[in-house]
């Protein structure tokens, strides 16, 4: 059953990166790849949060957690297209290879613990004793 | 248009749950202080990424929605760069420095060194 749920998010994180990633290549053109870091970048904040409000304030269910974090955020977002375009950039221009490089890390670190630091301010005075608090993860 | 929008549809689906299965079994088996399954996932993931981009540079010929179900469906979808930038802030959390540096960079070095190899091995098929 798990699987279902997690398939799901999957196809619409998949669709969206690429709807996305087309808008962004429209509107900015292919020098350089701001689709896939503006995707990375939001779908690691967007996890942050979910993990936070999951694991540590039980207000999602596991099978809620499977979609939106372990298929939505994780097809989303991607590595393998990240490393293809670093590649690529290397080739001809080094110094921007560099910087989509370390950019895209540096942000994604830094969106990530927003998202984690916003899911636990907003959700501080949430009861710990979550309603998914037996439910395992 | 359709054709496409399904062939990245299956491909997001398989890529998802062989992620979820392989970071599972995985970490199940070594995954206590560093996150071998997400490190896995996206350096396998980006070698085969390249090899297929290299596969086209070279000339081979694939319908558009086989090629964009396997690039932008499975080896998009299989590969994850939110759950590595949250695996790297908990282990920086945890206080665990070294674990966190070599994770992060490890990643990167890997995941580039794999794609590089991915490009020459379908340029020498």
């Amino acid at each position: 059953m798990d699987y279902v749920w997690v398939g799901l998010g999957g196809i619409i994180g998949a669709l969206s990166r690429y709807y996305i990633g087309n808008a962004f290549a429209l509107w900015f053109g292919l020098a350089f790849p701001y689709g896939t870091m503006f995707i990375n970048i939001t779908g690691s904040m967007l996890l942050g949060l979910i993990q936070v409000l999951a694991m540590e304030r039980f207000l999602f269910s596991p099978r809620f957690r499977l979609f939106s974090g372990v298929g939505f955020c994780g097809a989303y977002t991607t590595f393998s297209t990240f490393t293809k375009e670093t590649l690529n950039l290397l080739q001809a221009h080094p110094g921007v290879a560099l910087l989509y490089c370390s950019g895209s890390v540096i942000c994604c670190l830094l969106g990530s613990w927003l998202g984690m630091v916003a899911g636990r301010l907003l959700f501080a005075r949430w009861p710990i004793s979550g309603r998914y608090l037996d439910a395992g993860s | 248009m359709l054709p496409l929008l399904l062939g990245i549809s299956a491909g997001g689906v398989l890529g998802a749950i062989a992620r979820y299965q392989l970071g599972r079994s995985i970490m199940g088996r070594w995954g206590r202080v560093f996150p071998l399954g997400t490190f896995i996932i996206n350096i396998t993931g980006s070698f085969v990424l390249c090899f297929l981009a290299g596969l086209l540079a070279a000339g081979w010929h694939f319908p558009s929605w086989l090629y964009a179900g396997m690039t932008t469906g499975f080896c998009g979808a299989y590969t994850t760069f939110s759950t590595y930038a949250y695996e790297t802030v908990k282990l920086a959390e945890d206080g665990e420095q070294l674990t966190t540096l070599a994770y992060v960079l490890g990643s990167v070095l890997a995941g580039l060194a794999a794609g590089w190899l991915g490009f020459l091995a379908a340029g020498r098929l």
